[in-house]
């Protein structure tokens, strides 16, 4: 048994503290993950009692009359597209800024990084009428694009950092050997960028993944919404007639997967930003 | 022969692009729908439309928006695309479409025939669910497929075993809460965050006691001075008997009561009575479980109050055909579709709602409701048009001052006194 | 010698025509044309449904500034928002760092990292749903539990006027101590180990270890978050909006903050106001308090130095 020591009375307090707050974590998931196999009175007459007959009546329910199986495909799809394309935008942008100074760089910096406060209830009727021009409204190419503009300012932010960390001899070296500068990027950088590059594409994944505001507004044919869509057109539908369990289902219907696929990529992500956090 | 096999195929490519350039110009329309797939109101007009496409043999473009339709049409609209048909309720409708001018005047709707029937469609609704929704200019925007009213729900059992019955004059109205507290229950569920619950009550009163109208028209009154008529003092003082510190009528916890609690709480038994509008059995029968009974009254009278004491909440949810719609004729020629008996009894026995439409009776649950609405001598809507008409008197005077009376922290003469000043200096801010 | 010198300036000059210009032409179309755009339609007076605009000049400004109580209720609500949650967020993420820092086991380090990132990753409105269910004065777990303790006194009615801002806000620290742990955790990790075995040697407390050398050596990440902080905190909208009757009513005026009461000024859930002009105002005002805060937080952390080791 480890020494009891006085002087480390912040630790235990702390201790205690952090276990509460994991503790509470858990305890909230599994309550919603428990009364999703509950019904609806049970839920709210029983509600920190185990269920007395555990149901999958809700998440039949969800599954056969709503069409999350198509949301979530949509979400898939569009997600993984617009992340690759920021990264395709991205991360040559965020090489040269980071590396090369040219005329106005220090402004196309700044606009940049500015970007990544700019609301998008700003900007949403602005952009609904541009995007109409081009005749990308309801469509995957639209939706795709502006989850990829919408999310290019914060990708650069993330991997100027990573780039800062990498030192030039490499690059130095494969110039005099007759490299073009296409040719050091992709051959040298690009590889040694990886977890940040990983990195980023995960929190990016993250973030559109829960992106619910532009899908509101530029997707309204029933086929190609997304997940966030389909569910708050979900709750909304659930709350109406009543039910409570059904939304408890559903929601850990939604939530699991993305869950499972934070978990298997976390630890990516978390060497990721080992990597080159603190190098910005 | 081979004249023959070219003539053969001239006339098919001829036929071919017959055919094609007829199901081109197929008939059609665009409609955008406030509900969402799966939703049982979306699944009735989902057969409607088929069948009408089936029978008129055109096409209906629908989009499932969910309720933030008119703000999702909004964009479209202004890009100039064309929007036939959108459905919402009546003040949400006259709220964005009529007072932005780009609603269409639905007049001629009430005198098509409803296809199939020999009835014109004003012969067939309820006059009580478009009646007070003329303009000043003599027109209607609105046509209803949905009714949707208000009232005290009450749990019938619970009230025969404790021998009380609905209520008819405030006065009664007292008693019975008396009653429900001697037995341990709060009288009213009550929840003052939702907004939505918080200007039920001060309506209704204000509607019994001045008449519908009144309220609509002091909130419109730069000067304020429609608000010092001494009656508006009545009305805050009944307010004030509600609130916590007057008879404490509202369940405890109220000030911190949000949806889905009270109605959950009153459900489970915990309060005799919750005010709210038809959707509550739809909504709370998963909860209340297959033998619960529900009964439903309208507001009581208040003696000395010059309001009709029948006056019943009407929020008709209902269709518009925009102005400027392309394909006006065919979207309004739908409406009527819609309104054929077959449909308006799916929509009942479906969607547990009920219809405008004459002659079809309620869900067993909204029996009560559908009675008053057919004794009713006149209506009312849910925040006297206030809503529609003045949305930012209503969130920025309304709203707070509600909420100040219903916790009892002003009495009844502030109450009135406030809506004055604060309407004068809303007005003012303009 | 370095990219940057003449002899290597040609070679990048395709590159950066090739890769940087065409991006930044399109964000700048997509993103700061809009803002542009954004600005003109604040000079209005718009419901966004036709063309029909009244110009109004900067009457919407000083409407949104003097006369909207309603806005300026929002204004202190964002700012309590970045302020307040901010000093605990980091607060307790710096206490857990402290913590968890010193595990041993590496495993163990991540799996409460990826534990308490969680939350991050559903849906707000889910979430803002949820914790509305968790504090119901009835039902709800905190009063049940704080029952279940015996400690009866506390409870209190969470989601009323007065303490409902206190709530929206747990919610918002109990979700971000997630997401920057993992930060401070990882640029704690850079620290080298043999800096702190000399500390151990003279008998140092953990706590005294980690404020004198982890604190000053993840000064930067502090810094980088502070700022990402303040840039969220502002575009918060899920998690009020949802709060409290999620679709079927507005969330109360005491926990909005300007990104959601731009949302129900333009586009209305309940209320049909769908003033596009003035909320487009509100937007201008919400771009500008980002900048000028993170302005003002850039400064307050000039003074770090990279140290390097």
């Amino acid at each position: 048994m480890r020494r009891l020591r006085l002087s480390e009375w912040p630790r235990y307090l702390v201790s205690i503290f952090l276990l509460l707050w994991i503790v509470f974590t858990v305890f909230i998931s599994a309550w919603l993950f428990v009364s999703s196999f509950k019904s609806t009175r049970e839920i709210f007459q029983g509600m920190w009692k185990l269920p007395s007959k555990w149901t999958l009546d809700n998440y039949v329910r969800v599954l056969r009359d709503f069409g999350l199986a198509r949301y979530m495909a949509n979400s898939l799809f569009v997600v993984t597209v617009a992340t690759l394309l920021v990264q395709i935008l991205s991360t040559p942008v965020a090489y040269v800024l980071a590396r090369l100074k040219f005329p106005f760089s220090p402004f196309v910096l700044l606009c940049f990084i500015a970007g990544i406060a700019i609301p998008v209830q700003t900007i949403y009727i602005p952009l609904y009428l541009i995007m109409k021009e081009i005749a990308l409204v309801d469509t995957y190419t639209g939706i795709i694009w502006l989850y990829a503009i919408t999310s290019v300012p914060f990708a650069i932010y993330l991997l100027i950092g990573f780039f800062r960390s990498i030192p030039s001899t490499l690059e130095e070296a494969a110039l005099i050997d007759g490299a073009s500068a296409g040719q050091a990027f992709l051959k040298i950088m690009l590889p040694m960028a990886r977890p940040g590059i990983i990195s980023s594409s995960i929190y990016v994944f993250i973030m559109t993944w829960k992106e619910f505001e532009l899908a509101l507004v530029f997707l309204s044919l029933e086929e190609k919404k997304t997940l966030s869509l389909g569910l708050y057109s979900l709750i909304t539908r659930l709350t109406y007639t009543g039910d409570w369990a059904g939304l408890f289902a559903g929601v850990i219907l939604v939530v699991v997967p993305s869950t499972i696929f934070y978990i298997l990529v976390a630890r990516h992500f978390i060497s990721g930003i080992t990597a080159g956090i603190g190098k910005s | 022969m081979r004249r023959l096999v070219i003539g053969a195929v001239t006339v098919l490519c001829l036929v071919m692009l017959l055919s094609s350039s007829l199901l081109a110009q197929q008939r059609s329309f665009t409609f955008w729908s406030m509900w969402n797939e799966g939703e049982p109101q979306q699944q009735v007009l989902a057969r409607a439309i088929k069948d009408f496409e089936a029978q008129y043999g055109v096409k209906v473009d629908v989009r499932w928006a969910g309720r933030e339709v008119l703000s999702t049409v909004r964009p479209r609209l202004l890009a100039g695309e064309n929007i036939d048909l959108v459905d919402q309720n009546a003040a949400e409708l006259y709220g964005a479409l009529v007072v932005n001018n780009i609603a269409g005047a639905m007049n001629d709707v009430l005198d098509m025939v409803v296809p199939g029937e020999d009835k014109t469609v004003r012969e067939v609704l309820k006059p009580q669910s478009y009646e007070g929704f003329f303009k000043e200019d003599g027109n209607l925007y609105v046509i209803p497929y949905n009714l949707i009213s208000a009232g005290f729900w009450y749990d019938k059992d619970l009230w025969n075993d404790l021998g009380i019955k609905p209520p008819a004059t405030w006065t009664e109205f007292l008693e019975v809460c008396d009653v429900l507290k001697a037995n341990g229950i709060d009288p009213i569920a009550f929840g003052l965050l939702t907004e939505v619950y918080r200007s039920y009550f001060p309506t209704e009163v204000a509607v019994r006691v001045l008449g519908a109208g009144a309220l609509n028209a002091a909130a419109g009154d730069p000067a304020g001075e429609l608000f010092k008529d001494p009656a508006w003092v009545t009305v805050g003082d009944i307010l004030y008997q509600m609130s916590r510190k007057g008879r404490n009528l509202l369940m405890q916890g109220y000030e911190g009561s949000v949806y889905p609690a009270p109605q959950t709480d009153w459900v489970m038994g915990l309060a005799g009575m919750f005010f709210c509008g038809s959707w509550i059995p739809v909504e709370t029968r998963p909860l209340a479980g297959p033998d619960f009974n529900y009964g439903c009254f309208i507001f009581p009278a208040i003696e000395g109050g010059q309001g009709d004491p029948t006056s019943v909440r009407i929020d008709p949810y209902g269709f518009n055909v925009l102005a400027g719609a392309k394909n006006a004729d065919l979207a309004k020629e739908f409406v009527a579709f819609f309104l054929k008996e077959e449909y308006c009894r799916a929509w009942v026995e479906e969607t547990l709602n009920m219809t405008p439409r004459d002659g079809i009776p309620a869900p067993a649950e909204l029996a009560d409701l559908q009675a008053a609405i057919e004794r009713a001598q006149s209506t009312h809507t849910d925040y006297d048009g206030v809503h529609a008409d003045y949305p930012g008197w209503y969130l920025e005077v309304f709203l707070p001052l509600n909420a100040e009376i219903l916790l009892g922290d002003i009495t009844g003469a502030e109450y009135a006194k406030k809506l004055s000043t604060m309407t004068k200096e809303f007005w003012a801010r303009q | 010698m370095d990219p940057r010198s003449e002899m290597y300036k040609n070679r990048y000059k395709n590159f950066i025509l090739v890769t940087t210009v065409p991006v930044f032409a399109f964000y700048v179309a997509f993103m700061i044309v809009p803002i542009g755009m954004s600005l003109f339609y604040s000079l209005f007076d718009w419901a966004g449904f036709t063309a029909d605009m009244d110009f109004v000049g900067l009457s919407n400004y000083s409407s949104l500034l003097f006369k909207d109580e309603i806005f300026r209720t929002t204004i202190i609500n964002s700012l309590k928002y970045v302020i307040y949650g901010g000093v605990l967020i980091f607060a307790i993420t710096l206490l857990f760092t402290y913590r968890i820092s010193n595990f041993k086991s590496k495993r163990l380090k991540d799996f409460i990292q990826m534990l308490l990132f969680v939350p991050n990753t559903i849906s707000p409105v889910a979430l803002g749903i949820g914790w509305t269910f968790l504090l119901n004065p009835r039902w709800g777990a905190v009063n049940n539990i704080i029952d279940a303790l015996g400690l009866g006194a506390i409870k209190r009615p969470w989601l009323s006027e007065e303490f409902i801002f206190a709530s929206m806000m747990s919610l918002l620290v109990w979700i971000h101590v997630g997401f920057f742990l993992v930060m401070f955790l990882a640029a704690a990790d850079r620290i080298p180990p043999s800096l702190y075995e000399s500390a151990q040697l003279d008998g140092a407390s953990t706590w005294k270890m980690f404020t004198t050398i982890t604190v000053p050596l993840v000064r930067d990440i502090i810094s980088t978050s502070v700022v990402m902080w303040i840039i969220f905190s502002f575009k918060i909208f899920g998690y009020i909006f949802a709060f409290i009757g999620g679709a079927a009513s507005d969330p109360p005026v005491n926990i909005r903050n300007i990104a959601v009461q731009l949302y129900l000024t333009g586009f209305g859930k309940r209320t049909p106001l769908y003033r596009l002009g003035y909320a487009s105002g509100m937007g201008i005002i919400l771009l500008l308090l980002v900048v000028l805060l993170t302005y003002i937080a850039q400064r307050l952390f000039r003074t770090t130095e990279t140290l390097e080791f």
